[in-house]
């Protein structure tokens, strides 16, 4: 769980620097002060252009003046690949105290490019003495230079005199622990078997740590009760990484019958001291670098070394050794042109400790001529050397039969019995003859001849009246009109109304006006041929007397009708 | 010397046309040995052999430049190319292909096969907007115009009916008519619209810097992506002048165009 955190933390870190989103962090000079000694609050700004301090709270007892203009480094870094760089600005609060006791410094804001940050809240203790150098025993082990990314640990041995009885309480007073800019806390290493453990001690006040039980240890010829805390860190930015002055508070703290607290206290101080942090060097970088520091070594196995075409072998790569194992990013073997005679289904599984990083890939031959597993190879720098290097697991030796009746599997889509190719070449020769099309002038000059057209025939047929009035409607219908008519015609006087209604619609007349009308005037009027003329008049004639005249000759006029009303319209009706 | 043979001008019609079949024959006889010995070679497995006489073919003269038949040598140029494990030159024969038969499902497949194995994006990306520039662009150039001949009879026909009948009906047919001729004027449009310059495509496997003069140490302005397309603009034996879609004029070393 706390591997995931620190793996999360970095990923933040890196995107932080990547985004360059200010950060803020803030800490003591030193945890517990001697009464009129002094002491600095250090805050630093990360990743912001200009950085100012908000208001100072003010503490009874702890006098804070105010910062003057922040320090500023600047360095560059490398996150996700990108070459990213780093601006910090400090400002420094001197804090005076003025009475013995023990403070908390509350949170302060400070506006970086416009934002709003917030320190978090520190612990300082005023003493009166620090008095117990001589009894007691505080070491800080750290390394003088690490490699950015290099993993390391912090080693702190303490205790006191053997003489002393009654000890029974131990605080750490680290200002630098656990926020100290550029560096990334990760999983403890763990107690070492055979030692002694003893509950209880606190950092800064706080918590609840284990330690080891180291042997009693002689110095200045004394005898020491030694205890072991011990912090693994990791570097996450070149440059120098300050720690301030760490003090060991121990001593007997006991309860009288009234449940009032006694405590009798002593320090032992270590002076701050600096650490170097080399950045990666470009030289000698493969262009694969995932970005492994440390003394590793690989090695390989797999869960099956003889197998059919496609078979799925589960190659297990495990990376151990002093270094970021937790951090690399593992070699994408579908990258590689070593694997390529494997299909690469991905990666089965994945652990990682701060001991070592097991990878199980997935991978299946596809052919029988594969006779091992090549290395599996992971750039490296070596923090000792100084230099990059290439891990290399052993090959893993293979034998690969072909399956019953297949060819291999050249492609992924063979396994699914499909295979994809190009369409075969067209040998049926192709018609040579240029086509030919009429182009955008021809058909935007037919366009606008045809609106000319249209435009005429418009204006041309609108010089007779309107098409689309309602007489010109009942005109172009009025043969069909008829046609209907006649058909539901049952007898002379329908018919003779179907007939009039036709004559009506056809010349924009009402049928009433037709009934008795001057027949030979309306001929000549309508220009129709003499013939017709006559031929209309022996209709009305015929029709007149078989409506009036009684006279009912059982004859069918409506095709005479029809007939004679072609030949109208057709003679300019 | 009599450039006519003969004087009388049914005569010379008659002439003419003995020697124009005459031509034709011969130019289809030497393309059908050239084709033979292509196809030949290629189910050998020559694929370069293939692809000379097949280019051979392309070169013929005779050849016109919109035709059927050239776009099938293309596919069959592209099918050598790619035999040849030269994927991104299949690619830019396919596209050649199919600017001579926009709808020859053959060089879409192939194209579309080559792009992927190129790790390109397919040709048509099977959206919306894909769809409808495929659809609009699956014409040549003659079948754009008498697509447009079509639209235009179908206007000439809603006009006519809106002079003689007017009224809503005619009105709608108007509406309708030109809706039509619109649409069928759409190909003959795009095809107007495209950009007559000669294009090339990148053929290397990685960006190739565009450079701002024609030389090795001139500033890179921009990448020219593997199987993106440029428009020729300017030609040195050794560079091409070239301009991308975005506008942005470089030069590039000629190895890295096609064609």
């Amino acid at each position: 769980m706390r591997g995931l955190l620190a793996v999360l933390v970095w990923c933040a870190l890196a995107l932080c620097g990547l985004s360059q989103t200010p950060s803020v962090n803030a800490r003591l000079s030193e945890g517990i002060v001697k009464l009129g000694g002094r002491v600095t609050l250090l805050i630093e700004v990360d990743g912001a252009q200009s950085a100012q301090i908000g208001t100072l709270p003010t503490i009874d007892g702890l006098r804070l003046a105010l910062p003057g203009p922040p320090s500023e480094r600047t360095f560059m870094t490398i996150a996700q690949g990108r070459r990213v760089v780093q601006r910090i600005l400090t400002f420094g609060v001197p804090l005076t105290p003025e009475r013995k006791g023990e403070y908390k410094l509350p949170a302060i804001d400070v506006i970086a490019d416009g934002r709003t940050l917030r320190t978090a809240e520190l612990w300082l203790r005023v003493v009166e003495d620090l008095q117990g150098e001589q009894l007691g025993l505080f070491e800080v082990l750290a390394p003088k230079t690490v490699v950015e990314g290099q993993p390391f640990t912090v080693e702190l041995r303490f205790g006191w005199e053997t003489r002393q009885q009654g000890f029974n309480y131990a605080n750490l007073s680290l200002p630098w622990y656990p926020n100290l800019g550029g560096l990334l806390e990760l999983d403890a290493p763990l107690p070492e078997t055979g030692l002694g453990v003893l509950d209880g001690i606190t950092i800064n006040g706080q918590g609840n740590y284990r330690a080891e039980q180291l042997p009693k240890q002689r110095k200045d010829d004394g005898e020491y009760f030694t205890l072991r805390l011990r912090r693994r860190f990791l570097a996450t930015r070149p440059g120098t990484l300050e720690f301030p002055v760490s003090h060991f508070e121990f001593g007997a703290v006991s309860q009288d019958f009234l449940l009032q607290r006694e405590k009798r206290a002593y320090y032992k101080r270590v002076p701050g001291f600096s650490m170097e942090v080399i950045a990666l060097p470009e030289e000698g970088r493969e262009l694969d670098y995932g970005g492994a520091v440390g003394m590793l070594k690989a090695s390989a196995s797999a869960d099956r070394r003889d197998v059919d075409v496609g078979d799925s072998i589960k190659l297990t790569v495990e990376w151990r050794g002093e270094g970021n194992l937790e951090f690399f990013d593992v070699p994408e073997l579908d990258r590689r042109e070593e694997f390529r005679p494997f299909r690469y289904f991905g990666k089965a599984s994945e652990r990682k400790t701060s001991e070592r990083r097991t990878v199980v890939f997935d991978i299946a031959p596809l052919s029988d001529k594969v006779v091992e597993i090549p290395p599996v190879s992971l750039p490296v720098f070596n923090p000792q050397t100084r230099s990059y290097e290439i891990v290399r697991t052993q090959p893993i030796p293979i034998r690969v039969r072909a399956k019953a009746g297949s060819t291999g599997l050249s492609e992924p889509a063979q396994q699914r019995g499909q295979t994809f190719d190009v369409r075969d070449i067209q040998t049926e020769l192709g018609s040579r003859s240029a086509a030919w099309g009429p182009g955008l002038g021809l058909i935007s000059a037919a366009l606008a001849l045809l609106v000319l057209l249209w435009l005429f025939a418009r204006v041309q047929v609108r010089r007779w009246g309107d098409p689309a009035s309602p007489r010109a409607r009942a005109r172009r219908r009025a043969e069909k009109q008829l046609v209907r008519a006649l058909a539901l015609a049952k007898d002379a006087q329908a018919q003779m109304r179907a007939w009039h209604q036709f004559l009506g619609d056809r010349r924009g007349l009402s049928a009433a006006t037709l009934e008795g009308a001057d027949l030979p005037a309306l001929a000549r009027e309508w220009s129709l041929a003499a013939d017709l003329a006559r031929e209309w008049a022996a209709l009305e004639k015929d029709l007149a007397e078989r409506v009036y005249g009684g006279r009912s000759s059982g004859e069918d006029d409506s095709a005479r009708i029809q007939a004679l009303a072609r030949r109208m319209m057709g003679g300019g009706l | 010397m009599k450039l006519w043979p003969v004087t009388s001008w049914p005569l010379k019609w008659w002439y003419l046309l003995a020697c124009w079949l005459l031509s034709w024959l011969c130019g289809s006889g030497t393309a059908h040995a050239g084709e033979r010995e292509a196809v030949e070679a290629y189910r050998r497995g020559e694929w370069e052999q293939a692809g000379e006489l097949w280019r051979a073919e392309l070169a013929d003269p005779m050849l016109p430049v919109h035709c059927a038949e050239r776009g099938r040598i293309l596919h069959n140029l592209g099918n050598a190319a790619y035999r040849a494990e030269r994927k991104l030159e299949a690619v830019a024969w396919y596209t050649l292909a199919l600017e001579q038969r926009p709808r020859d499902a053959s060089s879409w497949a192939n194209l579309e096969l080559a792009r992927s194995e190129c790790g390109l994006e397919p040709q048509d990306r099977g959206d919306l907007a894909s769809t409808l520039g495929r659809a609009a662009g699956s014409w040549t150039q003659a079948e754009a115009g008498w697509i447009a001949v079509g639209g235009l009879l179908l206007a000439a026909l809603a006009l006519g009916f809106e002079a003689l009948r007017g009224g809503r009906a005619g009105r709608l047919a108007v509406a309708a008519g030109l809706s039509g001729l619109l649409l069928c004027l759409i190909p003959l449009v795009l095809e107007r619209m495209r950009d007559p310059r000669p294009w090339t495509l990148c053929v290397e496997r990685s960006p190739v810097p565009l450079r701002s003069e024609p030389r090795e140490e001139a500033a890179g302005i921009a990448d020219w992506l593997p199987g993106a397309r440029g428009v020729r603009i300017d030609e040195l034996p050794d560079w091409v002048k070239l301009e991308l879609g975005d506008g942005t004029q470089g030069w590039v070393p000629r190895t890295s165009c096609f064609p």
